[in-house]
């Protein structure tokens, strides 16, 4: 991964971080490879965000903030597809 | 012969056990509904919205550094689009956010919800959670018939 992405990759997990602090919210924010199991030529970047609330209220509440945050840092001319996946903790 | 909904009621039975249900089960819910939209969306984009369904085409190959694709081509000359081979998992997704773009993203996520169900035993799904998984996917469901 470029250099410049990672920079992105990164500001993307701080925005998000510190969009869940700003809202009291305990939070885990990290990113992997996702690797399809059943194409194992197929990668993509996944940020996997985790809160501690129910999964409703982060799929109601906190899913439509957290894709914009990340978009603004990682723009589809940037990286065109990342995967977001949300969990409780 | 079944239809793509008859994957989401199986998924709603088999949580409709309540707390007492085994973790087989909400894994197996999760899979049962990804795949009940992976049809919907399937009979959607191969019939109705084949204009969507290339431009997920195209999406997925330039991933894979293919820029030769032509989907106008595509639409046109079915024997064209036998010379490449794609994940249809994938150029769902794509196709779908050519329509709107965070539907599109809700599929890649489904997908691997589907993928932690089915592969990544080490991570648990507790009832509560994948209850509210199999009514956001019916909700896309829903889209994906008004498209």
């Amino acid at each position: 991964m470029p250099n410049d992405t990672m920079d992105r990759l990164e500001s993307a997990m701080v925005r998000v971080k510190n969009f869940l602090n700003s809202v009291s919210v305990e939070n885990s924010v990290r990113a992997d490879l996702f690797v399809d199991p059943e194409d194992t030529d197929w990668k993509q970047i996944k940020i996997i965000v985790g809160a501690a609330r129910s999964l409703k209220v982060i799929y109601d509440e906190f899913k439509p903030v957290i894709r914009r945050l990340v978009r603004e840092s990682l723009p589809v001319e940037v990286v065109e597809k990342v995967l977001i996946n949300f969990e409780t903790i | 012969v079944i239809v793509a909904e008859d994957f989401l009621n199986q998924a709603r039975n088999l949580l409709a056990a309540g707390q007492t249900i085994h973790e087989t089960g909400c894994r197996s819910a999760v899979s049962r509904a990804y795949y009940s939209l992976y049809h919907e969306a399937r009979n959607c984009l191969e019939t109705r919205r084949r204009d969507l369904l290339v431009l997920g085409m195209q999406d997925y190959l330039l991933t894979k550094g293919v820029t030769s694709f032509d989907p106008q081509r595509a639409l046109r000359d079915s024997r064209y689009l036998s010379q490449w081979f794609f994940n249809l998992h994938q150029v769902y997704g794509f196709a779908l956010a050519h329509a709107n773009q965070d539907k599109g993203d809700d599929y890649g996520m489904y997908r691997d919800d589907r993928n932690i169900a089915d592969y990544e035993l080490h991570q648990d799904l507790d009832v509560d959670d994948s209850r509210i998984k199999v009514e956001e996917i019916w909700g896309l469901i829903e889209f994906v018939r008004r498209l």
